[in-house]
């Protein structure tokens, strides 16, 4: 299976799996408030669309920038709430849930930092109709979505960059509903998690069998086999609520067609020009 | 004949909801075509050179996997715009697309669509607002697949389709159903058969007649409900 080194968002080493956790693991996670969000400076800035602004029009919103960090599990939008904040993830992955009326929450997507939370605000929605929570704990950068839904109006860029996320997420959620049909269980798993270990750049994902039976929609008895499979041949390593990833190449051929048609898309996404 | 008469564009909602002078704009530069059953629009891969906006016809977008097999992943009708995201962000198609059922589409050129998109904020609010009933519809198809039963997953898809076809009688085959469903065929004959029992659907060569519509809403799973829901005006929702 082919390397994804010209992954933009993997460059900063999740590709080695012996890189060390990066420094924001350290930072105290507190939950965000007006008083603990901080203007961020650009070298705090982590998320690949704030990153891909222009020189000018980063500067233009940094004012309205703010660092706020996420415990995991903590919810950032539950179903109906109004979308006052939209946040560009730094280092924590973000997983949106639908609730299903037999209570299941099943995930439709993940975000990282290669997006943002909250994009349907926008475009135009006036409350979430998915639930969305941290998966791993991390910073984000918080805007008001009002200042960037007017930026977002007039500014050509900033709305071909966004849209042109909003597009991949929907490549991701598509090609998942593709998925869920054909694949086995040990192929979505595999496919799940490297899409969770890209986006949140540490081998040591916090993560109960419990927790990826919901996410996937699978029942909790499949998801052990099949990571009990992978674990036997030493492509990670299961501790109490735990998963740590030991041979992302391994796992990378044991996931489906999905993960790499994934990594085409993303791939282009930020090689893509602006309409204007 | 193009863009004298107004009325032979009526029947695609983001147009129908759009001023005046916006849909005038589209009426000049674009044209009516009709479609047969089955023909291919972008393959993946595909530059997007022009966009259509369903009248009478259905779209459907597959994902092809790579041992053959494949699975649907949205259908539009005359609510949409196929190639929504193409006029944004100019980006390959990523999936295949054909027509499910022929019929009417008014095409346009991307290129004269995007110039009028930069000028008019009625337009890009309408396809913002249309791309995002479209995150709804394959966002609640993907957690469906994972969770339930082929038969509620084929009475879903069958609504959707009726819904778009506003037509009783739909001209589909098992083989079609089961690629658009990702199902084996054998299964789609053995769900078609039972709701042929329960005189909910009548089957005839290749062809679906819709009986029981009520039944057929009975027997869908949730998402049916879920995905009209998002469709609908906010002013219905509540």
């Amino acid at each position: 299976m082919a390397t994804n080194t010209a992954l933009k968002f993997e460059v900063r080493g999740s590709l080695n799996w012996q890189t060390p956790p990066i420094p924001s693991a350290r930072v105290p996670l507190v939950k965000p408030s007006f008083k603990s969000a901080v203007l961020p400076q650009l070298d705090q800035v982590n998320n690949e669309l704030l990153l891909s602004l222009s020189r000018e029009a980063f500067f233009n919103l940094q004012p309205e920038m703010r660092t706020v960090y996420f415990e995991r599990g903590q919810t950032i939008y539950d179903i109906g709430d109004s979308f006052d904040f939209v946040y560009f993830p730094n280092n924590m992955v973000a997983s949106r849930l639908a609730l299903m009326e037999d209570g299941a929450m099943i995930e439709v997507g993940v975000v990282g930092r290669e997006g943002l939370l909250g994009i349907a605000a926008l475009i135009g929605a006036n409350c979430a109709n998915n639930m969305t929570i941290a998966e791993t704990g991390g910073s984000a950068i918080r805007i008001r979505t009002k200042v960037l839904r007017d930026i977002f109006r007039h500014d050509f860029k900033l709305q071909s960059l966004l849209l042109g996320y909003y597009h991949d997420f929907l490549t991701q959620i598509s090609q998942r509903a593709a998925c869920r049909c054909r694949h086995s269980v040990a192929q979505q798993l595999c496919t799940w998690l490297l899409q969770v270990h890209d986006r949140a750049g540490i081998n040591d994902l916090a993560l109960t069998q419990e927790t990826i039976a919901n996410r996937l929609g699978a029942r909790r008895a499949s998801i052990t086999v099949a990571i009990n499979e992978l674990e036997k041949a030493g492509l990670l390593r299961c501790k109490r609520g735990h998963i740590v990833i030991c041979n992302r190449a391994g796992l990378e051929d044991h996931a489906c067609e999905c993960y790499s048609l994934l990594n085409y898309s993303i791939e282009n996404a930020f090689n893509s020009s602006f309409i204007q | 004949m193009v863009g004298n008469n107004t009325l032979v564009f009526r029947g695609n909602l983001i147009l129908d909801l759009l001023p005046e002078a916006e849909r005038r704009e589209i009426f000049s530069f674009g044209k009516i075509v009709t479609l047969t059953n089955e023909e291919t629009i972008y393959h993946f891969g595909d530059v997007i050179t022009h966009l259509y906006f369903p009248l009478n016809s259905t779209f459907s977008t597959t994902s092809l996997m790579e041992d053959g097999s494949s699975a649907e992943i949205s259908l539009t009708g005359s609510e949409g715009l196929i190639g929504v995201f193409a006029s944004f962000d100019n980006q390959p198609s990523r999936y295949w697309t054909n027509t499910l059922i022929g019929g009417k589409a008014v095409k346009v050129e991307i290129t004269a669509l995007q110039r009028l998109l930069s000028e008019s904020v009625e337009l890009q609010t309408a396809l913002l607002e249309y791309s995002r009933n479209l995150m709804s519809q394959i966002s609640q198809r993907a957690v469906c697949n994972g969770r339930h039963s082929l038969a509620e997953r084929f009475c879903f898809w069958l609504l959707l389709v009726h819904d778009s076809a506003k037509n009783d009688e739909i001209a589909l085959t098992h083989e079609t159903i089961a690629r658009k469903l990702g199902a084996r065929r054998a299964g789609i004959t053995n769900v078609a058969g039972a709701l042929q029992t329960s005189e909910t659907i009548a089957y005839n060569r290749g062809t679906i007649k819709i009986i029981n519509r009520r039944r057929l809403e009975k027997e869908s799973c949730e998402c049916y409900s879920a995905v009209r829901n998002a469709l609908a005006p906010e002013e219905l929702k509540l």
